[in-house]
């Protein structure tokens, strides 16, 4: 047996990368898009994967995108989490984006790579669960555009060989009342025990939240309790916990029991925030 | 011209700060070969069959050894540890078998690839499963090893390794006279070192017969025994070289690698081979920090005077000996902390457990035995109503009183104490720990504890040094001690060029160690080779000056005593003008006439610590190093008592250092230190599953303090009472500065709780857990 | 389309040198910049798993772990390691302040400053914290660190 090669290939447009997957796949090679790469790395040095060859979709012009254009935010997912923050059009996914891993590896992990990801955290999808955002795909057929919601399920869910294009959604968003919080076991750097994003429209809350439990979430009972105004910060906090409808998780990190009690503290001053106008 | 005392900058320091300073894997040779093992994914299995066929065939693959090609045991003290695992793996992680093949990654593969058929055995999985009446015995054959280096006792049909006791003053006890009795358990986890470098060996068996290891040991000459020892080599066969170490913490004086790479080597012809832990391997396959069990029994004067302790430290040492033996003596020695108890019950244990094996750790185990002692003493101080700084001031240890083993104190050997609690108070603004209120949930307090410690090292260490002189006057020194990071070579060359009154950077020290060319330095380790490298130096100068002045005598027509030695000259004491240059007797004294006497000065000096003995079996008693570091530390911690997160607002350290050799050397490798003890109290423990799977063995989840996470501001004084027989008087260091800061830690988190935080690391959730959790 | 299939020789501007190289295309840019073409091996795997921080380069004015870049990524662009900040002010402070012990870490710790003065007009404590937090270091108290960045800062004009 040969050591396995991790052959490159660095498409210039949608159709070239998704035929290049759809070819090495034929072939038996076990493709994977590649855009920063870091997980696709780590996870091959442990043998937990052997991808044959890669497809980098950094070369392609839509994947690179980052711009305002018109009333719409574009946001590629071959774009740093590093270069979101610099570049700061939607402060939101700003806030959320700079909190994932550390600096050093904000300026190698993409967007799509975040989302993308096998780990249960993908904290960048979460201000995108929040607002109404168009999906650009890269297909057979080229790019295709969907609604974000139908495509992000707790995990994105994509054909095998389509990937994630791009990010975009109304300039509108940029100026809604937001906050992000991350809390971690005990690191600044570490992953969340509850990531937990939140936006305001004029009077309602909508969170979204990671770390929690296996897959990032949100849900309309926990904004609607989120959103009660006549209800002190504390009382809604702890009906929005006991209304999330997913297990908390027990990990090396936190048990389930101190999930929800940072969980509630942490919507409490989100409310706060929120209502309070800082 | 003054060295001593002054902050000369290290030899490293340029090499370091440019990358270009060379660490064992920094160079490589075309053509060696690598040897990954492949490791347990059971704690405790038989191991029913191993196929390595699909392994074999991976292009490039040369070997696949497994526990049948290595059928001897090895241990530092006790031989209990097979290289790869035989018929059963009693820890996760453990190597079970090793592929050698032409790359690191071709061997990875291969290793992934062999198939191995367990058995699951029931998983003892902490210290009290370890004890109890019918638990799996991990060593049944644990009295029928042979034991390397006495002392070690090992309890047959138990989970006991090792049992030392110390017993001291009446044996009719003085708990009748005692007003108040507290009691008190501490449980810590097993913790790892984390070095950054990971550990590393390179062998290669010479057709001649010489065994060249390269590796990044802390100690080389060990490493030169053991292989000696367990392949039948005469010792001067091996020849070990360790290069800068990039950080060790007692890891690297383990010896793993060496005899897998020596194994591997051996295997393949005695080709060139390389093992270099992953990080994963690194932390579950080779040894880590033990975790301990101390239960306490204290009992008082109503005025605060300590009568008498009995106590129990169980040492979770996971599922070899290696150096717990040493390390459980070292504990029982300094059982009761530095304060002076008339009747002491001290029993230590090593208890097997299917736990990841352990070794020194940065303190030798004094880290986690203070934690225990400072966290019953502040009980007691709670129980007595007393400000818990008086009752250490009360009870500190003093001259002429004798250690719990019954060794001698004096000023000379002990230190100062009373000074450092006094100089700690001042300097943290001791308020007695009151809570202070700062705002809205937050609240500040203070938490302080004191320490000690002593070498425990072999009554026979030996260290040397010598001395050659370039012929222009500079001298070279070489000596055994590596350098892992606290700039031990830096202050060989200092004592060297203060001895010689000559400046520091005409003193070149050889940096690497290579146990063919320098003279041995026992281990790298118990922050003892400044003083054991340091008498040694001072020994090779006091010969190179009668060389220097016995060969100038000739040259200036006198007799060695009219002469002195500074400035790398020889000059008359009364008129230093008449003087001969290093540069002109360096290489032998030239006549004008061109005749030559003389010849290179070579100097040596060799050095044995006197006086120390192992421990009585019975009671202990022994002197167990020749001299002690005592210090306090203190921290003042911010709370938010709604949220239980803390930050460490300041932390603090004063400590006796006999003598302060390079200001900004010493203080740097406290602050180190005291980094270290608090990412320790914080944050860090191995994890294990509760099938003792090691859970958290990569850096994104055994996390330790990063910038940003260390305390607001560092506070480090040094009290100096000379130690008498050391170098300029100077004390132990090293490793000092991480000692007390876990328990300095938690006796503040307890008084801004109302807890007892006698569990790190204490991290929010623990502290919520410990104040009620849920049901609060 | 760039495709890399096996033994490709690449094109790579290090520390101001361009070299022709034959990489593998799952080589990852560390062990290109460690291997016995180059050999510069102040870069130092200390996880391999993009945890760690000691083996960080510069790519562009960036910092990125190198364990966690693919070789044939680094093409095309300015590749910087500590070998390359020799005589600069970033390892002069940090040789200043003896913000080091044992020197592993040091040179990822080095290059995280240096991009982040050529980042950043103005540092402050909050900036110097977050950049260097992506490294881990297991010997000094990070105080000294924090203060030969300040001063590297000061000295090149980025300070306040």
């Amino acid at each position: 047996m040969m050591t396995p090669l991790m052959a490159y290939y660095r498409p210039s447009t949608v159709t070239e990368a998704v035929t290049t997957f759809r070819q090495l796949r034929q072939d038996g090679h076990h493709p994977a898009y590649w855009s920063g790469g870091t997980e696709i790395l780590t996870r091959r040095r442990l043998h937990e994967i052997y991808p044959g060859a890669v497809v980098d979709i950094k070369g392609i012009p839509e994947v690179g995108q980052h711009a305002v254009h018109g009333r719409d935010m574009i946001f590629g997912a071959g774009i740093s989490l590093w270069e979101i923050a610099r570049a700061d059009y939607w402060p939101l996914l700003t806030a959320t984006a700079d909190r994932v891993a550390d600096h050093t590896s904000r300026v190698q992990i993409t967007l799509g790579g975040n989302i993308a990801s096998h780990l249960p955290y993908r904290e960048a999808v979460l201000p995108w669960m929040l607002v109404d955002a168009t999906a650009w795909v890269g297909t057979i057929k080229g790019i295709q555009t969907r609604p974000f919601c139908k495509l992000f399920d707790g995990r994105l869910v994509l054909a095998d060989d389509e990937f994630l294009v791009a990010l975009q959604v109304s300039r509108d968003v940029a100026s809604f009342p937001y906050t992000s919080r991350k809390m971690t076991r005990r690191d600044w750097v570490n992953y969340p025990l509850v990531s937990i994003s939140a936006t305001k429209d004029v009077h309602t809350i909508h969170a979204a939240f990671s770390g929690y439990a296996l897959e990032p979430f949100r849900d309309d009972a926990i904004d609607r309790v989120l959103s009660e105004e006549d209800l002190p910060y504390a009382v809604r906090a702890e009906r929005a916990v006991a209304a999330i409808p997913r297990k908390a998780i027990s990990d090396i990190h936190g048990s389930a029991a101190y999930r929800k009690f940072v969980t509630q503290y942490t919507l409490a001053s989100i409310i706060e925030v929120l209502e309070g106008g800082q | 011209m003054k060295v001593i005392g002054c902050s000369i900058p290290r030899k490293d320091a340029r090499d370091k700060v440019t990358g270009r300073a060379k660490y064992n894997h920094d160079i490589t040779v075309g053509g060696t070969l690598y040897a990954v093992p492949r490791l347990a994914e059971y704690a405790h299995a038989a191991i029913k069959n191993i196929r390595t066929v699909a392994a074999l065939k991976v292009e490039g693959v040369r070997a696949v050894l497994t526990g049948q090609d290595t059928p001897f045991l090895v241990g530092e003290v006790l031989e209990d540890r097979p290289p790869l695992a035989h018929g059963r793996v009693l820890y996760w992680g453990e190597p079970v078998a090793l592929v050698v093949a032409d790359s690191e990654e071709k061997a990875r593969l291969a290793a992934s690839l062999i198939d191995i058929d367990y058995e699951p055995l029931p998983v003892v999985n902490s210290i009290d499963e370890a004890l109890k009446p019918n638990a799996p015995l991990i060593h049944p054959d644990v009295d029928r090893y042979t034991i390397l280096n006495h002392p070690v006792y090992p309890k047959s049909h138990t989970n006991i390794a090792d049992h030392v006791h110390v017993r001291k003053g009446p044996t009719d006890p003085l708990w009748p006279q005692c007003d108040v009795v507290i009691e008190s358990r501490s449980v810590l986890p097993q913790i790892d070192h984390m070095a950054m470098e990971t550990r590393s060996a390179t062998v290669e068996i010479l057709p001649g017969g010489r065994v060249l290891v390269h590796s990044t040991t802390q100690a080389p000459f060990a490493v030169q025994k053991m292989l000696a020892h367990y392949f039948q080599l005469d010792q001067g066969q091996v020849v070990v070289m360790a290069p800068l170490v990039g950080g060790a913490f007692g890891g690297k004086a383990a010896v793993q690698l060496e005899i897998l790479a020596y194994l591997a080597s051996r295997a393949v012809g005695g080709q060139m081979v390389s093992v270099v832990n992953s990080r994963e391997q690194d932390f579950a396959m080779s040894p880590v920090g033990t975790g301990l069990d101390a239960h306490f029994r204290l009992g008082a004067r109503d005025d605060g005077k300590i009568l008498a302790a009995e106590i129990t430290y169980r040492l979770d040492i996971g599922a070899y000996t290696d150096s717990a033996p040493r390390i459980a003596r070292a504990i029982a020695a300094q059982c009761t902390g530095p304060y002076a108890v008339d009747n002491v019950k001290c029993d230590v244990l090593c208890v097997y457990t299917n736990h990841t094996y352990t070794t020194a750790f940065r303190g030798f185990g004094h880290m986690p035995m203070t934690f225990a002692i400072e966290r019953a003493i502040e009980k007691l101080a709670d129980a007595l109503k007393m400000d818990s700084l008086a009752l250490r001031l009360m009870n500190a240890i003093r001259p002429g009183q004798s250690s719990p083993t019954k060794a001698r104190l004096t000023a000379s050997n002990v230190g100062d104490l009373p000074k450092a609690l006094n100089a700690m108070a001042k300097l943290i603004e001791w308020n007695g720990g009151k809570v202070m209120k700062v705002g809205p949930h937050l609240i500040r307090v203070q938490g302080i504890a004191s320490f000690w410690k002593t070498s425990s090292s072999p009554p026979d260490a030996v260290s040397g040094a010598v001395i050659t002189m370039n012929k222009d006057g500079t001298v070279n020194l070489s000596i055994g001690a590596v350098e892992c990071g606290p700039g031990t070579k830096t202050t060989a060359a200092q004592i060297l060029a203060e001895k010689l009154q000559m400046p520091v950077d005409r003193v070149f020290v050889h940096l690497d160690v290579n146990t063919e060319v320098d003279p041995e330095h026992w281990k790298t380790v118990a922050s003892l080779s400044t003083y054991m490298v340091g008498k040694a130096v001072e020994e090779a100068c006091k010969d190179l000056i009668r060389q220097l002045k016995n060969l100038a005598a000739i040259a200036l027509k006198c007799s060695p005593s009219d002469l002195a030695v500074a400035g790398e000259k020889v000059f008359l004491r009364d008129d230093p003008q008449v003087m001969v240059r290093f540069s002109d007797i360096a290489h032998g004294y030239r006549f004008p006439e061109g005749d030559t006497i003389g010849g290179q000065r070579i100097a040596r000096g060799s050095f044995v610590i006197r006086h120390l003995n192992l421990l009585d079996e019975e009671t202990g008693e022994g002197r167990p190093g020749p001299g002690w570091t005592v210090g306090v530390q203190g921290v003042l911690l911010e709370v938010n008592t709604e949220t239980f997160d803390y930050r460490v607002v300041k932390a603090a350290s004063v400590i006796d250092a006999g003598k302060v050799l390079n200001p900004q050397g010493a203080k740097s490798v406290v602050m180190g230190g005291m980094c270290q003890g608090l990412s320790y109290a914080t944050r860090e423990s191995v994890v294990y599953g509760s099938d003792g799977t090691f859970l958290n063995r990569q850096m994104r989840s055994y996390r330790t303090v990063r910038m940003g996470e260390q305390p607001e501001q560092y506070l480090v004084e040094f009290v100096e009472t000379p130690q008498i027989d050391a170098p300029f008087g100077a004390r132990p260091l090293g490793e000092h500065g991480v000692l007390a800061m876990p328990a300095a830690v938690a006796n503040a988190l307890s008084r801004a709780l109302g807890i007892e935080a006698n569990q790190p690391p204490f991290v929010p959730e623990s502290l919520w857990a410990l104040a009620g959790g849920e049901k609060a | 389309m760039k495709s890399i299939t096996g033994a490709y020789e690449g094109v790579f501007h290090i520390n101001g040198q361009t070299r022709r190289m034959v990489v593998f295309p799952q080589d990852t840019l560390l062990s290109l910049l460690r291997g016995h073409a180059v050999s510069l091996s102040g870069a130092k795997p200390g996880c391999e798993n993009g945890d760690c921080g000691a083996c960080t380069v510069v790519l562009d004015g960036l910092p990125v772990k190198s364990c966690m870049k693919l070789a044939v990524e680094s093409e095309d662009t300015a590749i910087t390691t500590v070998e390359g900040l020799y005589d600069t002010e970033v390892p002069k402070q940090f040789l200043d302040k003896w913000a080091f012990q044992c020197g592993y870490c040091t040179s990822g710790f080095i290059l995280v400053a240096y991009a982040m003065l050529l980042n950043t007009s103005r540092v402050n404590d909050a900036i110097i914290t977050e950049w260097l937090r992506s490294n881990v270091c297991r010997c000094t108290g990070y105080q000294e660190i924090h203060e030969a960045v300040w001063a590297a800062a000061n000295a090149r004009g980025n300070g306040t």
